[in-house]
């Protein structure tokens, strides 16, 4: 059973302690990181992936990897910024499988994100405009240019933040951004976002 | 398009309740318990396939006189594979009635020795380590990626996931085959190699080195996978048998076809899906294989570079479809010797593609000769 202090308002046990108690096999903790980190990692994969029908298989892989392997992390106080190493990671992999599929012509449709379906109706209108032409583009791109993508214009990291999450190099990430920019550039001059 | 100053990040949220969460928990949980299930059932089966073979290699040097390079082994029986996480966090998920010999295992270099079954390998990218797997006669050399190599019966196979892979000739070191993501290749195993997988189980204990055959046996011109083509290739099939197969039953009877060596057959098959089921998702990829095939089989440049030409049509615009199809149409130009065409070819294919993972390949061909 979850303790009630295990909760994100600061007065529960720190992520730190909980991987502690974690790896010492108690299920107490195992489940407090999981609850306190769940929506964090199911809004990541949603927006990476765009769409929904991949999530609930991606959030159980990734903690189950997550937990199974907590004694690989060497910063307990890490937790939260490598777990979401891990949905990058995961997600990036559902992306590429999907796209090969679709190219033996075992994925049925042309679509693998429904971009009025993603967005909120509470967005203000330029920004669900933006979203929606976003999503329409980048799901013709290839992993690596559509995963940097969504993390600089979604989620809005930082370059820095996009590498550490990608696992590749600053002068990687700012080729891959500059040539997906590029390549979104051309799609709107074509107009193909509608 | 511009980044926004404020992330929108909280306008594109899931449908997420405490049922969801709950079922998602539970399912880790399951997760959690099959993985520490198959932990405890592997890892002494692991130990023990180990300590047998090693028993069994012990045996090998003392009869044949020159020691196996071979550290160590992983083996399977029939009846299930097994999964071994070398500590850089590669992953190697060995198949059913597989061996796979380790040769070398150290920090800038893993040597793999598949001699039979079916290996997955899912490698960490690290640029300063070396790793390759060799089987019947080939070495595929890998950065970073997950590819699988599969000795079956009479064939080699090895398909990528994703990254990159170099497939060459054991002992001369020539590269057979560039593979990219989505990516297969295959190649039928001489006689000897086919005999000799068995031999370097550890009941063979043969003095004999398999990998020094199969590699005298198998020079680099002859590593092609497929043979020559039977006298009614072009006839391109309209059986009404076929014709009442439908689009899906076309594919897979060329891809069995294929995979049985009746090339003849497998064309057919392809080109009668293309030309039959235009609008069919599976049209683009059969007239690529068409292309592929005539190149390779029958050396039909121009056939080839008229079907891959399709490919390349009917593709969705972007893909790696219609990017590998690009690029092969330049390699099959440069191959009939028509410079002109292939100098266009690589325009095209630059163009489009400008970043593309076949421009080394492609900007190297349509040299004059």
């Amino acid at each position: 059973v979850l303790p009630a202090t295990a909760t994100r308002s600061g007065s529960g046990p720190s992520d730190a302690a909980l991987v502690v108690a974690a790896r010492a096999g108690e299920d107490w903790a195992m489940e407090a990181l999981f609850r306190r980190h769940a929506r964090m990692v199911n809004a990541l994969a949603f927006r990476l992936l765009g769409r929904d029908a991949d999530v609930d298989d991606l959030v159980q892989d990734v903690f189950a990897e997550a937990l199974a392997r907590l004694h690989r992390l060497r910063e307990p106080q890490a937790f939260s910024a490598w777990l979401s190493t891990i949905v990058v990671g995961r997600a990036s992999k559902i992306i590429r499988q999907r796209r090969m599929l679709m190219r033996i012509g075992l994925a049925r449709g042309s679509l693998d994100v429904d971009p009025d379906a993603l967005v909120s109706s509470a967005a203000p209108p330029d920004v669900a405009v933006e979203l929606r032409a976003l999503y329409a583009l980048v799901q013709s791109l290839p992993a690596r240019l559509r995963i940097p993508l969504v993390l600089r214009r979604v989620e809005g990291h930082s370059l820095e933040e996009i590498a550490e999450l990608t696992q590749t190099s600053l002068a990687t990430v700012k080729r891959r951004l500059n040539e997906g920019d590029q390549r979104l550039e051309a799609l709107l001059a074509k107009g193909k976002h509608r | 398009m511009t980044p926004n100053r404020v992330p929108p990040a909280r306008y594109v949220e899931p449908n997420l309740d405490e049922p969801r969460i709950a079922r998602q928990y539970a399912g880790v949980r399951t997760a959690l318990a099959r993985d520490a299930r198959t932990r405890r059932l592997v890892v002494p089966a692991l130990v023990a396939a180990m300590v047998a073979v090693l028993l069994v290699a012990g045996l090998v040097r003392s009869r044949s006189g020159p020691a196996r390079s071979e550290l160590a082994a992983f083996e399977t029986g029939p009846g299930a594979g097994h999964t071994v996480e070398l500590s850089d966090g590669s992953r190697l998920e060995l198949g059913a009635s597989t061996r796979l010999g380790v040769n070398e295992l150290a920090n800038g270099s893993v040597a793999l020795v598949l001699e039979r079954g079916v290996v997955v390998a899912d490698v960490a990218p690290r640029k300063d380590r070396a790793f390759k797997i060799r089987a019947a006669g080939h070495e595929v050399r890998v950065v970073g990626t997950r590819f699988e190599v599969r000795i079956d019966q009479e064939r080699l196979s090895v398909s990528v996931e994703r990254g990159r892979v170099e497939v060459a000739a054991d002992g001369s070191g020539a590269v057979v085959r560039l593979l990219g993501a989505g990516e297969s290749w295959s190649t039928k195993l001489p006689s000897s190699a086919v005999a000799a997988a068995p031999h370097a189980a550890p009941s063979g204990a043969t003095p004999s080195a398999p990998e020094a055959t199969v590699a005298s046996d198998t020079p680099a011109a002859e590593v092609d996978p497929v043979p020559a083509p039977s006298a009614t290739a072009a006839t391109g099939s309209s059986s009404p048998h076929a014709k009442a197969d439908g689009a899906r039953a076309l594919f897979e009877r060329a891809q069995r076809a294929r995979a049985e060596g009746r090339l003849a057959d497998a064309k057919s098959a392809f080109r009668e899906l293309r030309e039959r089921y235009p609008d069919d998702p599976r049209a683009p990829l059969a007239a690529f294989e068409l292309g592929r095939l005539e190149l390779a089989s029958s050396g039909d440049a121009r056939g080839a570079s008229r079907s891959l030409d399709q490919a390349a049509r009917s593709a969705p615009k972007g893909s790696a479809l219609q990017e590998d199809a690009l690029a092969r149409r330049v390699d099959a130009l440069d191959a009939a010797g028509d410079v002109k065409e292939c100098e266009s070819a690589r325009r095209a294919y630059l163009d489009r593609f400008p970043a593309g993972v076949h421009r080394a390949t492609v900007a190297a061909r349509c040299k004059k000769r």
